[in-house]
């Protein structure tokens, strides 16, 4: 990953868990107040529900207590008591109950007897459940009506006969219109469930229709067992749109649950809010990422670009282009930085300028030593031989014909020895560029080795063939490599004149091919190793002492490089690493 | 001391003025106009209004036997599947025309579901020919239903009654004393009938005098009495009965239908719901018709119910009808099912008309004569019914057992039916049919 991408990964990083945190933080403190708020709001509601009912309770009680010591109850208890026909009463609790506006009376018996019912008239001789004696309160409770049950606000009254009691049972129906007195805030809501019958399926819900109604009964169900429970109820289709339900059972004078009395507290606001919270904070983080390239991209400009542009300069630099130079910038660091790599370069290139003139310097004086060497051999014999011309014609003319004859043979020859060793010198100079063609290397030394065949056999060499059949072929002068590869081959023939194993390999080393060549023989020194490229050096007795100069000069116009490895007695290995592709020469715009 | 013939004079002056006046307030006036209101419909068959206004060929007495109204006589012929009826001569219709055979024969034939197949005149004769004998023939033509009149405007009747129709409502009708009535001048000049009346509201018009006649149900007869109005019943005429629906899927099983049967209380519907008016009815005529009335069982048993009914595994929520506008049937059923929910069967009481599995129907008598009381009966309820026959009374006893044996109909109680009067109201009393005597009845004349 470059520097670039790591920077803005960094910021874009720092931008979203920062905003991340503030959301999340803000998201959890906004919930916790709306809870809190919710809270005390279905508090209230409720005290208010409890309220109404306890008023509701009172007013039922109140209207019994009037209705107990009217007087023609209290003759109709009379003569009940005193073995008085109920039958003619049958009617008597329809009239009371629509004259009190109550839903629900029925005079009874002690033991339960009704005697009469408005409610339910056909119930008469049927009994029912009585409360507590000392039951004086109004309670709920779920009373049989023809149509199932109903629920009510009930309150027992006893009237006095004239030796035992009677009593009216009335009260008023709890439904939609208890309901709909309550004040309830936007957000809130009620329910009132109740089983309508015995079958878990007739219930009965008086409140706000949701779009998931069963989730009311769901969960008011779940609150029948006595014990107060807590749910979800969604109310519209809008998935927000839910609301936080408390559901507490309604339990009648024996402790059986009577009803579930559901309030809700709409979560909208709340997840809405959150919502938004989200919604915001992915802005924010998207708009931070956006931020977050361009300041990248911005310090990518003043910070990294010289990076990159030195980095580049450098591989420049390796591959041998020391002529690169680097945008130096302004007042910054990295501008002090392109300076000295440009100081540096322009240092590089001078010294390398000047070693190259010492080295040339070097060569030439070396060449020249080596050339006044070689020209002093055969120049020293020239002396003396015209020497002993002009002694002779001085001293012993009458021999001078037979000395002059010897003598100018020997002139001759050694003039010819000149003439080769100008000769030799002048190829060496005049090594031509290469001419590329697209190769195979390893056709090549086969080549070279067949060529070379029958003198392995004469000198008892085993020839040894490791060819990487994936080297593709590769740009160079097959003429100037086939004269480099038989020098080598000739070397190594001559390094093992006892006989021995000579290795041609060749093997793709990724961007270059690289060819060694290996023998088994004694091996060269360090000063060898060292020399072993100079023009007119040479370990053999026979030999101009150019060849591997000429080795050398061939593989460094192909681009390459050739190194020795050997050590005494270990045998010599040459290793020839070309370029598999062409590299433009840039001073002369040859390709190689 | 010896009074003076002046002196006996004064005294029996004086006398007669006390005296005659006496005498004059208990006879009867004619001239009145009585105001009844009914809560059923104006021209019912069985209603005030047609009764006034229209008369039958023949009329059946207490003692069943057939007596000659608008007919003189009847033969019967080739085996009492032809019956020749010779109309009474010198008979007007309301509007004036003469009441001949043939008028009789064109307002009797196209009569759906009547015992005969024609009925075609002959001179002053009216000859009836049927399919099949009918032996009780002249006791059937005297039910209400085979009355005779011409249709009037409004649907108000044109007969030969002692009353015609001057005026007409959908719901309320005055008739007028018919001059040429046959049988004698009414003693009231007019009657004001008003229809669909409800009782509570007729009681309260008697109260205030806005009625002169209210109709009393048998379960409000002792309250009436207790209010102190004057109130005459009729005999138990009135079958109350669960008739279950023939129709109906669910009730093709006989265990089923025989388990409701069992599980119904008619001790507590006469004793506390009619306030003891009227009679357990254990067969479909009363006792005072039958006589073996008292041989049918009328005793709920829940036991045999319960028994069945777990022998039925899961039966389906049966459907209860009743006349919405009647209180005491409404009661019935919800009493009904009461029971049945003790046997473990569920029925729910809903008010007519809707999809029903059973209801409760309330049936008047219509004749003196048991068979054709009873076919006619069968036939109102709508079960199958057969031709009237002369039978013995075990012959009859099997006919209503064999109608009971299914379960289909089930009767329950037999109740009066009454009528309160006004105080302008004189003479005040019930015929045998269970209708103001209107012979016998006058009022005061308002002045």
């Amino acid at each position: 990953m470059s520097l670039r991408q790591r920077l803005l990964v960094m910021f874009a990083l720092v931008v979203v868990i920062a905003v991340a945190l503030v959301a999340w933080t803000v998201s959890l403190r906004t919930r916790a107040a709306f809870e809190k708020i919710d809270q005390e709001r279905t508090s209230a509601l409720v005290a208010q529900i409890k309220a109404e009912f306890q008023r509701e309770g009172d007013e039922v009680g109140q209207t019994l207590g009037r209705l107990a010591t009217r007087e023609s109850v209290q003759q109709a208890a009379f003569t009940l008591t005193h073995e008085g026909d109920p039958s003619n009463y049958l009617q008597e609790a329809s009239s009371l109950a629509q004259e009190y506006q109550l839903d629900f009376l029925e005079i009874v018996q002690a033991d339960g007897t009704i005697i009469s019912s408005a409610q339910w008239p056909a119930r008469f001789g049927y009994k029912r459940p009585m409360p507590q004696a000392d039951q004086t309160q109004a309670f709920l409770k779920n009373e049989e009506v023809p149509d199932g049950a109903a629920l009510a606000m009930i309150a027992t009254r006893p009237v006095q006969g004239s030796d035992r009691q009677i009593f009216v049972v009335g009260g008023k129906k709890v439904d939609r219109r208890l309901i709909d007195s309550l004040s309830v805030a936007p957000g809130m809501y009620v329910w009132l469930y109740r089983q309508t019958g015995s079958s878990s399926e007739a219930s009965e819900i008086i409140g706000p229709t949701v779009a998931a109604q069963n989730s009311i009964s769901d969960l008011a169900k779940s609150a029948e067992g006595g014990k107060e429970k807590t749910g979800y109820i969604q109310i519209s289709k809008e998935e927000n749109d839910r609301a936080t339900t408390q559901a507490m059972p309604l339990k009648d004078d024996s402790g059986k649950v009577a009803a579930v009395l559901l309030v809700g507290a709409s979560r909208k606001p709340l997840l809405d809010l959150q919502e938004h919270i989200k919604a915001m904070a992915l802005t924010v983080a998207a708009i931070g990422m956006l931020l977050a390239i361009g300041v990248s991209l911005w310090i990518a400009a003043r910070f990294t670009r010289p990076i990159e542009q030195l980095a580049m300069a450098s591989r420049e630099i390796a591959d041998g282009n020391w002529d690169v130079q680097v945008e130096p910038g302004k007042g910054t660091e990295l501008a002090q930085l392109a300076e000295s790599f440009n100081t540096m370069t322009h240092q590089l290139i001078e010294q390398r300028e000047r070693l190259v003139q010492t080295e040339r310097v070097a060569a030439w004086r070396e060449l020249a030593r080596r050339l006044a060497h070689e020209l002093k051999n055969p120049l020293f014999p020239l002396q003396i031989t015209v020497e002993n011309l002009v002694r002779a014609r001085e001293i012993a003319p009458g021999e001078f014909d037979e000395i002059f004859k010897e003598s100018t043979s020997t002139l001759l020859a050694e003039i010819a020895n000149l003439k080769t060793i100008i000769g030799r010198f002048s190829d060496f100079s005049k090594m031509p560029k290469p001419q590329l063609q697209t190769v195979s290397l390893n056709e090549l030394v086969r080549q070279v080795a067949t060529l070379h065949a029958a003198q392995f056999k004469e000198d008892k060499l085993k020839l040894v063939m490791q060819l990487d059949d994936g080297l593709s072929k590769i740009p160079i002068d097959p003429d100037l490599i086939h004269r480099v590869v038989s020098n080598l081959v000739l070397n190594a023939i001559d390094a093992m004149p006892q006989g021995g194993t000579l290795t041609l390999r060749t093997r793709d080393t990724g961007e270059r091919a690289r060819l060694e060549i290996t023998d088994t023989g004694t091996g060269l020194t360090p000063e060898e190793r060292e020399r072993i490229f100079t023009p007119y050096y040479t370990t053999k007795q026979h030999g101009t002492g150019l060849g591997l100069a000429v080795v050398q000069s061939v593989v460094s116009d192909h681009h390459g490089t050739i190194n020795v490895n050997s050590e005494p007695g270990r045998g010599t290995t040459f290793v020839i690493d070309l370029p598999k592709r062409a590299i433009e020469d840039a001073k002369s715009g040859a390709t190689a | 001391m010896k009074r003076t013939a002046f002196q006996w004079l004064v005294i029996s002056s004086l006398l007669t003025t006390v005296i005659v006046p006496a005498q004059g307030r208990t006879r009867p006036r004619y001239g009145g106009s009585l105001r009844v209101e009914v809560s059923g419909s104006l021209w019912d068959p069985d209603g005030i209004a047609r009764r006034l206004t229209t008369e039958t060929l023949t009329h059946v007495d207490e003692q069943g036997r057939v007596q000659p109204w608008l007919a003189t006589k009847w033969e019967s012929q080739n085996r009492d599947k032809r019956w020749v009826f010779t109309i009474r001569p010198g008979l007007k219709f309301h509007d004036g025309t003469p009441v001949t055979a043939y008028a009789i024969a064109q307002i009797l034939n196209g009569c759906a579901g009547c015992p005969w197949k024609t009925a075609a005149a002959a001179g002053e004769d009216l000859v009836f020919d049927m399919d099949t004998p009918s032996p009780l023939f002249p006791a059937q033509v005297a039910l209400p239903h085979f009355g005779i009149a011409k249709g009037g405007t409004g649907g108000a009747p044109i007969g030969t009654g002692p009353m015609r129709v001057t005026q007409s409502t959908p719901t309320s009708a005055t008739l007028t004393a018919f001059d040429n009535y046959w049988n004698g001048h009414s003693l009231l000049e007019t009657v004001e009938v008003t229809a669909s009346r409800k009782l509570r509201d007729q009681w309260l018009d008697l109260g205030v005098g806005r009625a002169d006649v209210a109709e009393v149900a048998a379960e409000q007869v002792r309250r009436a009495q207790q209010e102190h109005l004057r109130v005459v019943t009729s005999r138990n005429d009135e079958l109350i009965a669960l008739v279950m629906n023939d129709a109906s899927s669910t009730m093709q099983n006989a265990n089923l239908r025989e388990a409701v049967a069992a599980s119904v209380d008619r001790a507590s519907l006469l004793n506390v719901i009619f306030q003891r008016q009227g009679e357990l009815a254990g067969g479909l005529l009363p006792t005072w018709l039958s006589g073996y009335a008292a041989a049918l069982p009328t005793a709920q048993n829940l036991s045999r119910a319960k028994e069945l009914r777990a022998q039925l595994g899961q039966p389906p929520t049966l459907t209860l009808t009743y006349d919405a506008n009647d209180a005491a049937l409404q009661l019935v059923a919800e009493r009904i099912a009461l029971s049945a929910r003790e046997a473990g069967i569920t029925i729910r009481t809903v008010p007519a008309p809707a999809h029903w599995d059973l209801t409760i129907s309330r049936v008047r008598l219509s004749s003196f004569n048991p068979s054709v009381a009873l076919e006619d009966l069968v036939s109102t309820i709508g079960l199958e019914h057969r031709t009237p026959d002369d039978v013995s009374t075990e012959s009859q006893f099997q006919r209503e057992r064999e109608l009971l044996k299914s379960n289909r109909l089930v009767p329950l109680l037999y109740v009066p039916h009454g009528f309160a009067a006004g105080e302008r109201v004189h003479s005040w009393k019930l015929d045998e049919g269970g209708l103001p005597d209107f012979d016998e009845i006058w009022t005061e004349v308002r002045r």
